[in-house]
């Protein structure tokens, strides 16, 4: 991994194309700017793992009692 | 071709029932293809049925359904995936985990599952900037 040290207002470019700002620093927290295509995706890494342990909670659905249930429909 | 599938033993399909998934789905990499089934009639539950690995497989609903409200803005990343021209090029679906307990149900409304059915291309787009819940409880009627 690369480790750069950056001040308030001072950025790093990727590519060319994106642009990280640093816009405020505080002990805890700091606050960037993006600048990048529209086309290109940019998120917050725990959203992408919280669909992903979602998506393996979902891949275990136990579907027995919703097959029964749509089999009791299907009788009426 | 045959393939096997999680839910319904060994079907038959063709080339053009097969969804590419360019990305997979995230927590699912490698599975790039799937097929879209009916759980059972009517088509209620839909299965996203991987072909790679058969026992990866998800239960997926129309969102308003359970959520009559829901909406989303599609990011120009998934438009352009999807080569969406306009919103009738999609169908919208969401993933359903659904425990032993059927009444603890959940839909995950932040990563909805996108289809292009023209093009025969899927995605699912995580949302980012909304308050929906990758748990979001159901009321399954009947349960």
């Amino acid at each position: 991994m690369l480790v750069i040290t950056r001040k308030k207002n001072e950025s790093i470019v990727i590519n060319d194309e994106i642009e990280i700002l640093i816009l405020e620093s505080e002990p805890n927290r700091v606050k960037i700017g993006i600048q990048a295509p529209k086309s290109m995706k940019i998120m917050r890494k725990e959203i992408i793992e919280a669909v992903r342990n979602e998506n393996q909670a979902a891949s275990h659905s136990d579907i027995n009692n919703l097959k029964q249930l749509l089999n009791k429909d299907e009788m009426r | 071709m045959k393939i096997k599938t999680k839910f319904h033993d060994q079907i038959e399909i063709t080339d053009k029932d097969i969804l590419t998934f360019p990305k997979g789905i995230p927590g699912f990499e490698d599975e790039k293809h799937f097929v879209l089934l009916d759980l059972m009639e009517p088509g209620t539950y839909k299965v996203l049925q991987s072909l790679k690995k058969n026992w990866v497989a998800f239960i997926m609903v129309s969102p308003w359904l359970f959520k009559s409200d829901y909406e989303f803005d599609l990011p120009e990343s998934a438009l352009e995936l999807l080569e969406v021209k306009t919103e009738k090029d999609i169908d919208v679906y969401n993933l359903l985990t659904i425990p032993k307990e059927l009444k603890n149900t959940t839909m995950n409304l932040m990563a909805p599952v996108v289809i292009q059915q023209r093009k025969r291309l899927g995605m699912q787009v995580v949302l980012e900037n909304v308050n929906y819940s990758t748990k979001y409880p159901i009321q399954i009627e009947g349960c």
